[in-house]
């Protein structure tokens, strides 16, 4: 929310300036914009990730990597949704996995049983999966935020049995193989690293608006906004459509390209993957989350030999995160630089 | 002057203990009505239920000749009834100016004003109104670190926001300095001026008695008297009621 | 139909020992549980272990299982549930992780398939042509007395007139010294004792397994929200519609669907009555 604040208080200081000229405003951000090194510090950490990620393939050619960040990147999409909901709206979802699996299938079913082809199954997936999802969580949305947390466990660990019963269509235990796909591994990872891009600007956008900030206001009192005239459910439905839209596009290009989906896209470890990530990294920041996912993707992929216990290794961070230290990397990050940052500039 | 909210023969229980029982009152548009009555008189059930928190179990109310009873608090907010509540409720985590830009992206401003545009500024506006200096660090503060006076201003600005026909003030001067309830005196005169109909739920008559045009009493959740405040303030009944509540507490 | 009136009987018992404590712990400390499954398996896996593999004597190792099963309870609240208590969000994430520690530490040591246990009482009764397997009648004669025991111990004792109180109304039940923590404890070790009780006697029925957890826990929600959360008896009606259901599904339908009948009832009572069958809950809540 920072980072709102300041510039909404520099333009309303820069109004006042041009009020009454006699008096001058400074912001502290105005300040450190002085000299190139100041520049460096404002600008260096907010562009050396994007660079990093899309420039480490020219440097590292081994397939290898592209899948394990593409994996990071699948998941960096997914958590920024789920902080969408959890962290802004105070919904938190314990079965994000569900939008990603309905995108999946949903694209399947489209990709092979219809012979959709892929540049329209991925968009039309994630719009059905994300709709149908929304559809289930509707009723629990107009209830405190417990049902929706309760719902949501609840809900993939359900479903994933009415996949099995409905075989002819699903492919059961087996799930459904052969999904178109032309693209080669650096494309995939190229695709998913500019989708995370495009996700953390969206996402950005949507939490500091006014939009982002009636959700926030929900999650700390829900009373006050109803006596405000909006209709907090309203909103959460659209929170959680949009948070659904990014999970099942990730289920619906996880499907592609793997040119499978299959039961396993519903799994609980996904989803307490995700929240994992979003804890880790730091719950209402967006960047946070992203951050979560990739530390813990590399994390696991660097604890190969771990094998099923993953899920031991996320249920031991989450426990001792939240009860040690719930701020998270990137609020600690972030404080760590400033200090950095003011006792440079300030001699 | 026209009747803007009608109460009429509203009852509600819980569980056993009835909190309101079939009480009607009229609120002429424009003037300042307040509802008077000891701990657990019903008072702030009532303006639960008139705000749509609290569904009655019997009764109607009518905002405008249309009824309002059962409406969910949302629809009622947009319909021009704001209130406040007794213990200030912030949102606790966004700073000051946000909490008032909230009602200013409701459906009724939207309505209202056209398109929403500057938001911000009218938010600082607001709250300069209600008495915030607007270089002042706490506009920016997260509302939960605010001292509790300034909170009922917030309050009060959050309601003003809605550009409301009507405000239900919870115990506004509940734990508040005289001090304080002077400088909020005059705010509520210029409402009034303005054309805002005010309910104002207070604990005794005395603390209403120089702004209220009429005065409700509640005993037990039911009315037991209703008039001028001078008239209400001589009344047998009503004297008995709290010189009741004095003697026990 | 005998079939499913006795399955249904029996499933019907079992889940209400599960949500009950799960009703009671919401009731009492406001935490919404989700170890309560790992307490379910954590007593299956310690009956197996002290029956099976350490030769103990059938009600040793019932009472050691139990025991078990409540210590681990107090250790979670002790541990790290204190440290988050009141934010509610919190509270749930932690209780999950440590429901995914708790499997995952319980598939490294008795690996990934399910155990059997073999019943506790040989033979059956034949109820109008059909036999019912004593381990059956097991189940729903001490879930009986469990149940009774509970209520006795709810609205006779002082504890339990005391754990009321807070359930009703925290503030006021300080103000009469009754120390808040301690009840919400005391609810944690009385649930996790229930699921225990219904994790040991249905585990010759059903095997010591992990997916057990989730099936106590998911269907454990599903009958707390039916009910109507905090809603003991609540608890109990609803637990027998699922149950009923659940098995009616299975022998007509399929048993994949059987436990997509607990979501259906889940969002069926959303949209009717949000507040379940007997919840006063979302009522009280609506009070500013």
């Amino acid at each position: 929310m920072s980072s709102r604040k300041e510039s909404d208080r520099r333009k309303v200081i820069i109004r006042r300036e041009r009020l009454d000229r006699g008096i001058r405003a400074r912001s502290k951000d105005m300040y450190v914009l002085m000299s190139y090194e100041e520049i460096g510090y404002v600008i260096l950490p907010r562009l050396l990730p994007p660079l990093v990620l899309l420039l480490f393939p020219l440097f590292i050619r081994d397939q290898y990597w592209y899948m394990v960040f593409f994996l990071a990147g699948y998941y960096a999409i997914a958590s920024m949704s789920w902080d969408l909901l959890g962290g802004f709206t105070g919904l938190i979802s314990f079965g994000h996995a569900l939008f990603i699996g309905f995108g999946g299938y949903i694209t399947a079913i489209l990709n092979v049983w219809y012979g959709v082809p892929i540049y329209l199954s991925i968009p039309l997936g994630t719009l059905l999966g994300a709709g149908i999802g929304t559809l289930i969580y509707f009723p629990c949305l107009r209830t405190k935020g417990v049902y929706f947390s309760l719902v949501s466990l609840v809900a993939p660990l359900v479903l994933v049995g009415s996949i099995l019963a409905f075989a002819e269509i699903t492919g059961g235990e087996e799930g459904i193989y052969g999904l178109e796909n032309p693209l080669a591994e650096i494309h995939w990872y190229y695709l998913i690293t500019i989708l995370v891009l495009l996700t953390f600007l969206i996402m950005r956008k949507i939490a500091y608006s006014n939009f982002g900030l009636v959700l926030q206001a929900i999650r700390d009192n829900e009373p006050s906004v109803k006596i405000s005239g909006i209709n907090p459910t309203q909103y959460k439905v659209i929170a959680l459509f949009i948070s659904g839209l990014f999970a099942s596009l990730v289920g619906s290009i996880q499907a592609h390209k793997l040119s499978f989906v299959g039961p396993s896209y519903f799994y609980l470890s996904i989803s307490v993957g995700i929240i994992t990530m979003s804890v880790l990294g730091g719950v209402a920041t967006i960047v946070g989350p992203a951050l979560g996912a990739y530390i813990l993707t590399a994390l696991t992929e660097w604890l190969r030999w771990l094998g099923s216990l993953r899920m031991l290794l996320y249920g031991l961070i989450l426990l001792v995160l939240l009860v040690f230290k719930p701020e998270g990397l990137y609020r600690y990050l972030e404080r760590v630089y400033q200090t950095f940052e003011r006792r440079y500039v300030e001699g | 002057m026209s009747i803007i909210l009608k109460v009429v023969g509203v009852t509600k229980r819980f569980g056993g203990i009835t909190a309101v029982n079939n009480v009607s009152f009229d609120v002429k548009e424009g003037e300042i009505i307040a509802i008077v009555g000891p701990n657990g008189a019903g008072k702030t059930t009532l303006l639960n239920i008139i705000n749509g928190f609290v569904k009655p179990d019997s009764g109607k109310i009518y905002f405008r000749d249309k009824d309002i009873t059962g409406l969910p608090p949302y629809k009622i907010s947009e319909l021009g009834i704001a209130r406040t509540f007794q213990t200030p409720r912030p949102i606790h985590k966004l700073p000051t100016v946000y909490n008032i830009i909230v009602p200013l992206v409701s459906p009724r401003i939207k309505k209202t004003t056209g398109w929403f545009g500057d938001e911000l500024v009218r938010a600082i506006d607001i709250l300069e109104e209600v008495g915030f200096e607007r270089d002042s660090e706490y506009l920016w503060k997260p509302a939960g670190q605010l001292p509790h006076g300034y909170l009922r201003r917030v309050e009060l600005a959050r309601a003003l926001a809605l550009r409301p026909d009507m405000i239900l003030f919870d115990e506004l001067f509940s734990g508040l300095s005289s001090p304080e309830v002077r400088s909020i005196i005059p705010l509520l005169m210029k409402l009034k001026e303005r054309g805002l109909t005010l309910l104002m739920v207070e604990h005794r008559v005395k603390d209403v008695s120089e702004i209220a045009d009429r005065v409700v009493v509640l005993h037990k959740g039911e009315k037991i008297e209703e008039g001028p405040p001078d008239v209400v303030l001589k009344s047998k009944k009503v004297l008995q009621v709290y010189l009741g509540v004095r003697e026990s507490a | 139909m005998l079939p499913i009136l006795i399955y249904g009987t029996t499933l019907g018992f079992t889940l209400a020992l599960i949500a009950i404590g799960l009703s009671l712990v919401f009731g009492v400390g406001r935490i919404i549980n989700f170890a309560h499954g790992a307490f379910f398996a954590i007593s299956s896996y310690s009956l197996y272990l002290f029956f099976i593999s350490l030769k103990l004597s059938l009600i040793i190792s019932i009472i050691l299982a139990l025991v078990v099963t409540a210590l681990i309870s107090v250790l979670m609240y002790v541990s790290s549930l204190t440290r988050v208590r009141g934010m509610e969000l919190n509270e749930m994430i932690v209780t999950l992780a440590f429901t995914i520690i708790t499997i995952e530490l319980l598939r490294m040591y008795f690996g990934p398939s399910p155990l059997g246990v073999p019943s506790f009482m040989k033979g059956g009764i034949n109820i109008g042509g059909y036999i019912v397997d004593m381990q059956r009648i097991f189940i729903v004669i001490i879930s009986i007395i469990t149940l009774g025991v509970l209520g006795f111990i709810v609205k006779k004792t002082r504890i339990g007139i005391a754990m009321r109180a807070v359930a009703q109304d925290e503030d006021a039940a300080m103000l009469i010294g009754i120390n808040r923590e301690h009840m919400c404890i005391l609810a944690l070790v009385i649930s996790a004792v229930l699921a225990g009780i219904a994790g040991i006697s249905i585990t010759p029925v059903m095997t010591a397994s992990l997916e057990g957890a989730w099936y106590a826990l998911l269907n454990g929600i599903a009958i707390v929200i039916l009910g109507g959360l905090g809603s003991l008896l609540g608890s109990l009606i609803a637990a027998f519609i699922i149950g009923y259901a659940e098995i009616i599904i299975a022998t007509y339908v399929s048993s994949h669907l059987k436990n997509i009948v607990a979501l259906a009832f889940i969002i069926i009572i959303l949209i009717l009555r949000p507040s379940g069958i007997l919840g006063k809950h979302h009522e009280l809540e609506e009070r500013v």
